[in-house]
């Protein structure tokens, strides 16, 4: 029988590597039923995938996980109360005092510029002197200083200002226009300027930097990263020419590649690293969150018609509150006579007034890091301490399987609960204590695993041939043996998201303005009447946990040959 | 077999061994002492909360090491010496003295100073965690700075001096409090200490002050004055030294009792002391007890007055029944002869007959402890391992003694967990029914169904061999169902598919679900919103009462079984699935039986054996998941029980729970290993010790 995997790279692969060769899976391989003879080289994963690809219900779900993950890192293209651009007045008044400077410097006289007098502008009229004081809410000190100092400059040097308003008084216009624009020229020697002052800000760009939880620093990290590689991809395919065995080639080292990329960006990006950076280099990498604390969806509903921002589709921050809203029912709007705060509630707001669909879209990041995190821990921990007792058996085994047995006995949920209560509520020692109470399971299962892998032959031979206990364990060993292991890991994905909720539903799986679905569960606080609380969260975590539970289903299947029929 | 079935039994003990140590690591990760945390937050605290709180971390061993107590190694001689001088001093004299010590570089301190100094900063990690006097170096020496060094940025030196000088002050308040709490602590191996400072010639009359108000500190009640609810001769002993220490003081004041007088009273004691034993052995009724022991004091205050004192005292020290001492010691201490107390502790400006008065109390309580405190060396080697937090927790937990609760009232912690189970045990068992009751048959079905699907549906021919008229019936109905229904297994993908969906629900989402669909509302409200009992229970009849209960109690039942009911339906349905292919099937099919004798005969209890072992496997996380589903239920089980004693920082109860919890599930993990060697003759009993 000829068994045409990929041959061991290395020569102290003993073992098969993907299939042991007694089973049914290389018999399958062998008859020539599949495929297998055109492709160039069928791994046991290529087959496992092909198996999964036949159950249509694992498949789609699998997609429906792959859409879940985009909703994950590209929600901020989708929910933010930061616009992407916004044309400032503010900063334009800031920047009046240079933008002078630098007309007068090429020799302008005249010129023209806007002051929204409602933002907080103040304008004081003189007998023949323009002052103008600028006092923006946000503003520093030195903004307000420069541009005061400028225009005296300017009134020494020339000796000849003038004001004209076109067709009202500036006093006028101060006092009483409401949404005209107010225009002031101002002649300079003989020449004239046009321009309108002002400056288009980027606070989403800034707000990405600067969330509020590190795990979504994370997510707009990969989403950032996400525009270099697709870029990459998209080049490779060009150059390349888009052939599927080229694109499965390319997945796990361009996956890898995202990856590192995402942490590289968040190391570079987070907080201390940015201190490392400032240290080393000697300016900030991380854009500063000068605007976070405005509120632009106010500034546009006092600015009037004239919106000057463009925002995502939905415009509500994940921790954004509005008290008045509070306790709203899906549909409801901000309010009516607001012509620019029109933005829809639709799925309502919880007990603060924050947008229920927003913090949905949001928790999936939480929801999706608890699941993946907890599990690689206990998967990790399990696989390793499994793989000792298996291995080792003797003392170490009667050890370990004992510490197994007695840490299966406590109920987990209690036990987590209990543990994350003492410790303190936050996400991450939430992942930390799943990980750390969840793994006798794995533990129990490699164990077995490795048992029945270590009386196999090319154990014996790899011994023969002088390898290691360690080389033995986590070369030969454990890549035939963590297959079962794999098929936990969605369940595990499941049960650990299942249980962060159960968690925050008490009250003690995360932080307040981190968004959960059992945080918003939580806040409905036994209140039934705040149906929107109960039964959206409840659809989006059953969605997510069924879509988890058909693909491990799906896994089992295509990993078990009994069930391959 | 009965070795297999002893040697399981022995595993069970590094087990319960394991349980307690996970249970003593997961409370050693509670967030220190809710009464120590309250204490420092708030700086000062009223003597009867101290009292409170030394009372009740006696009571749960939390004065102890954790692990190794090597506290009866150790010479306590120089503390007690500080730990008196401190108590003996005002705040403002501790705060000069911290000022002395604080201003001067370490190197200069006297050796005195130097040990002081260790003490203070030894105060800090003696209390749990980090519970201790927070930040004492910053309070010693202001802004962290080495003495000397000043910063004066804005301050002028006098102002900067007196803020000094007010750290220093509370931080002598705080060295104050914690040395009560650190001598408290080890009280055992300080009292003899003290004791010794007492009585030594060259001690100074402030020391000794100092002692007295310590052992005062450290001491509760005691002197022992009446006997209490169950005398024994142990209380005797305690009750006669300390009569016997305050009748001299009276004995001037009483004449001689005339004869007659005496013997009546006399006749009376024994009377009383007679009837009052015979009702406190003869019966167990609480009631009959009480209404003996008012009996008995009513007795005690009407019939005799206060010239019968010396009968009594000579009835005390005498050789008389335990019963007519009890009455002795109640008659004394209702008239308080003597004075009825014994002086314990002295102010700080006692006159030095007054602390001769209190040092002598304090020997003599001495003298009748003694044993207490100064145990043999071999029991010094013992309590090294024992006498810790751990040792008596491990005795505490596998004695079953837990002790009360932290919060008022602070009823037993049994109690209330009994109270719990009782609750949620009808609760547990009528979900298991229902999972298996409804899990295994729509396993099988599915996994019949499936394996239909392969083989096609087979005819529903009648069989061969003889059968029961009623069972032909049900066998052709199910022949004729197996037609129409499991056609290349139609069933078993829509039945899978619905299990799949439950088993996706988590079950509190179910329950918040159902309780909005089914008892939130108006026209769908056909369940009620929680509890396990409607308002007028009690009222009811036996029928009405059980359908009350059945009707709160369908959807917790439902939410609790229904996540368990779709595992172990797949796990049936795979089982199943195993089965139908092996060839003993295909024999009894190839010899002619029906299809309803392969199956239910042949298949099912073949494919029940694994089914089994899962009941011990899904108690856990039904233990842990009714946490969730009780609370949103506003149960009063121990899920519940459990969660707000999380919630009110009530360890002892908490601890209870985890252990119990482990217990039970560990207790059906052994009766289903047992059970799976009885039904299964399959299993060989190897040396490994487990049943594989």
């Amino acid at each position: 029988m000829s068994q045409p995997t990929e041959q061991p790279e290395s020569a102290d692969r003993v073992g098969p590597v993907g299939v042991p060769a007694e089973s049914p899976l290389a018999s399958e391989v062998g008859n020539g039923n599949c495929t297998a003879a055109t492709i160039d080289s069928e791994s046991y994963f290529d087959l496992v995938w092909r198996q999964f690809k036949k159950n249509t219900a694992a498949y789609v779900s699998l997609w429906l996980l792959i859409s879940l993950f985009i909703v994950a890192i590209f929600c901020p293209l989708m929910a933010s109360n930061q616009p992407f651009a916004f044309f400032d007045r503010n900063e334009a008044a800031l920047a009046g005092g240079a933008f002078l400077a630098r007309l007068r410097l090429s020799g302008v006289d005249e010129i023209t510029f806007v002051i929204e007098p409602r933002l907080g502008h103040h304008i004081r009229e003189a007998e023949d002197t323009l002052v103008v004081t600028v006092r923006p809410r946000n503003a520093k000190e030195e903004g307000e200083y420069e541009l005061r100092r400028v225009i005296s400059a300017r009134i020494e040097a020339t000796g000849r200002v003038s004001y004209q308003v076109r067709n009202k008084t500036l006093f006028d216009l101060l006092f009483h226009g409401q949404d005209e624009q107010t225009k002031v020229a101002v002649k300079l020697n003989s020449a004239t300027a046009k321009g309108s002052l002002g400056r288009t800000i980027y606070p989403w760009g800034r707000w990405l930097f600067n969330p509020a939880e590190p795990v979504d620093l994370f997510f707009n990290m990969a989403m950032i990263a996400f525009v270099p590689c697709l870029f990459a991809a998209v080049t490779t395919a060009a150059v390349k020419g888009c052939k599927w065995g080229l694109f499965k080639r390319a997945l796990a080292p361009g996956f890898i590649l995202y990856i590192g990329t995402t942490i590289l960006l968040s190391m570079l990006f987070c907080e201390p690293g940015n201190d490392i950076f400032q240290a080393v280099f000697g300016g900030r990498i991380k854009p500063d969150n000068r605007y976070g604390e405005r509120t632009f969806t106010e500034e546009e509903a006092r600015a009037g018609p004239r919106a000057t921002g463009w925002y995502p589709p939905i415009r509500f921050g994940p921790v954004e509150q509005d008290v008045p809203m509070r306790f709203s029912p899906p549909l409801s709007r901000r309010s009516s006579e607001r012509p620019n705060d029109q933005h829809i509630h639709f799925l309502g707001t919880d007990n603060v007034g924050r947008d229920v669909l927003v913090q949905m879209i949001y928790s999936t990041r939480i929801s999706l890091t608890i699941g993946f995190i907890a599990v690689s821990i206990y998967a990790s921990i399990g696989v390793v301490l499994g793989a000792i007792a298996g291995y080792f058996g003797g003392w170490t085994d009667i050890l370990i399987s004992r510490v197994i047995e007695v840490m299966l006995l406590f109920p987990a949920f209690f036990l987590i609960l209990t543990l994350v209560a003492f410790i303190g509520p936050s996400i991450y020692i939430t992942m930390v204590v799943i990980g750390l109470t969840q793994w006798p399971a794995t533990a129990r299962l490699v164990r077995g695993e490795v048992l029945k892998q270590r009386a196999m032959d090319y154990t014996a031979a790899a011994r023969a041939l002088g390898a290691g206990h360690m080389r033995v364990i986590f070369r030969h060993i454990l890549p035939n043996a963590v297959s079962p292991v794999l098929v936990t890991v969605p369940f595990g994905v499941a049960g650990a998201i299942t249980v962060e909720a159960g968690l925050s539903l008490l009250g003690y799986g995360v932080r307040p303005p981190t968004p959960t679905w059992g945080f918003l569960l939580n806040q409905s606080n036994g209140n039934y009447a705040n149906w929107w609380l109960i039964v959206f969260p409840s659809l989006a975590m059953f969605f997510t946990v069924t879509v988890f539970n058909l693909i491990g289903s799906g896994l089992r299947d295509a990993m078990d040959p009994r069930l391959r029929r | 077999m009965r070795s297999y079935v002893l040697r399981r039994l022995l595993m069970m003990i590094p087990t319960l061994f394991g349980i307690t140590i996970v249970s003593f690591l997961v409370m050693q990760l509670s967030p220190g002492d809710p009464l120590l945390a309250k204490h420092s937050a708030t700086g000062g605290q009223s003597t009867g909360t101290r009292h409170a709180y030394l009372l009740q971390k006696k009571e749960l061993k939390l004065d102890k090491p954790l692990l190794l107590n090597a506290r009866y190694l150790f010479n306590y001689e120089d503390e007690a010496r500080i730990g008196a001088g401190v108590l003996q001093m005002s705040k403002t004299s501790l705060a000069d003295l911290l000022t002395v010590i604080g201003d001067t570089p370490e190197d200069e301190l006297t050796e005195q100073q130097t040990v002081q100094l260790k003490l203070f900063r030894s105060l800090r990690v003696s209390a749990k965690l980090n519970a201790g006097i927070p930040q004492f170096e910053e309070l010693l020496h202001p802004l962290g700075l080495p003495t000397g060094q000043i910063k004066r940025s804005e301050l002028t030196q006098e102002e900067w001096a007196l803020r000094v000088r007010e750290r220093r002050e509370s931080l002598a308040a705080a060295v104050r409090d914690f040395t009560e709490v650190w001598m408290a602590d080890r009280y055992l191996h300080l009292t003899p200490q003290m004791i010794a400072l007492l009585t030594a010639e060259d001690t100074s009359c402030e020391l000794k002050i100092g002692a007295i108000q310590a052992l005062h500190v450290m001491v509760e009640n005691p002197f022992t004055y009446t006997f209490s609810r169950e005398p024994t001769l142990a209380q005797e002993r305690e009750v006669v030294a300390t009569w016997q220490r305050l009748w001299p003081i009276a004995a001037d004041k009483f004449g001689e009792v005339a004869p007659d007088r005496a013997t009546r009273t006399r006749a009376i004691i024994s009377q009383i002391a007679e009837r009052t034993r015979a009702a406190m052995i003869g019966s167990n009724d609480k009631e009959t007890q009480a209404a003996a022991k008012i009996a008995m004091f009513d007795t005690i205050e009407n019939e005799f007055s206060y010239e019968d004192a010396p009968v009594m005292y000579a009835t005390l020290i005498g050789d008389y029944p335990l019963y007519e001492k009890v009455i002795a010691a109640e008659f004394l201490k209702l008239h308080e002869i003597g004075g009825g107390k014994l002086e314990t502790d002295v102010p700080r400006d006692a006159s030095a007959e007054k602390i001769a008065q209190a040092a002598a109390n304090w020997r003599l309580y001495y003298q009748v402890h003694r044993d207490t405190y100064e145990p043999s060396v071999p029991m010094r080697l013992v309590y090294l391992l024992t006498d810790t937090q751990y040792g008596h927790m491990v005795w505490r937990l596998v004695s079953f003694q837990f002790g009360k609760t932290a919060v008022e009232p602070r009823e037993p912690v049994a109690q209330k967990i009994g109270r719990a189970i009782f609750v949620s045990v009808p609760l547990m068992v009528m979900a298991q029914l229902i999972i298996y009751l409804i899990a295994i048959p729509s396993g099988v079905v599915c996994a019949v169904s499936h394996h239909r699907q392969g083989g096609g549906a087979r005819s529903g021919e009648a069989s061969q061999t003889p059968q029961s008229f009623l069972r032909r019936h049900i066998s052709s109905l199910y022949e004729t169902l197996s037609v129409v229904l499991w056609r290349r297994g139609a069933l078993d993908r829509n039945l899978s598919l619905i299990l799949f969906f439950l088993y996706s629900i988590p079950p509190f989402v179910a329950a918040m679900l159902l309780l909005l669909g089914f008892c939130y509302g108006g026209w769908l409200a056909i369940f009620p919103m929680g509890g396990l009992h409607s308002d007028n229970a009690d009222s009811m009849g036996y029928v009405a009462y059980t359908l009350d209960y059945i009707w709160h109690a369908f959807l917790p039942v439902m939410c609790l079984s229904l996540f368990s009911l779709a595992g172990l339906a797949m796990y049936s349905r795979s089982a199943m699935l195993d089965v139908l292919t092996q060839d003993f099937i295909r024999t009894a099919r190839s010899k002619g039986i029906s299809n309803y004798q392969v199956i239910v005969k042949h298949a099912l209890p073949n494919s029940l054996i694994p089914i089994v072992t899962l009941f011990a496997g899904f108690l856990p996380a039904m233990l842990g998941g009714s946490v969730l589903i009780e609370v949103i239920f506003n149960i009063p089980g121990m899920g519940r029980l459990g969660f707000s004693a999380i919630e009110q920082k009530d360890y002892p109860t908490l601890m209870a729970l985890i252990y119990i919890d482990a217990i039970v599930v560990m207790l059906s993990i052994l009766m289903t290993d047992l059970l799976y060697v009885v039904i299964d003759p399959r299993i060989s009993f190897g040396k490994e010790g487990t049943a594989s």
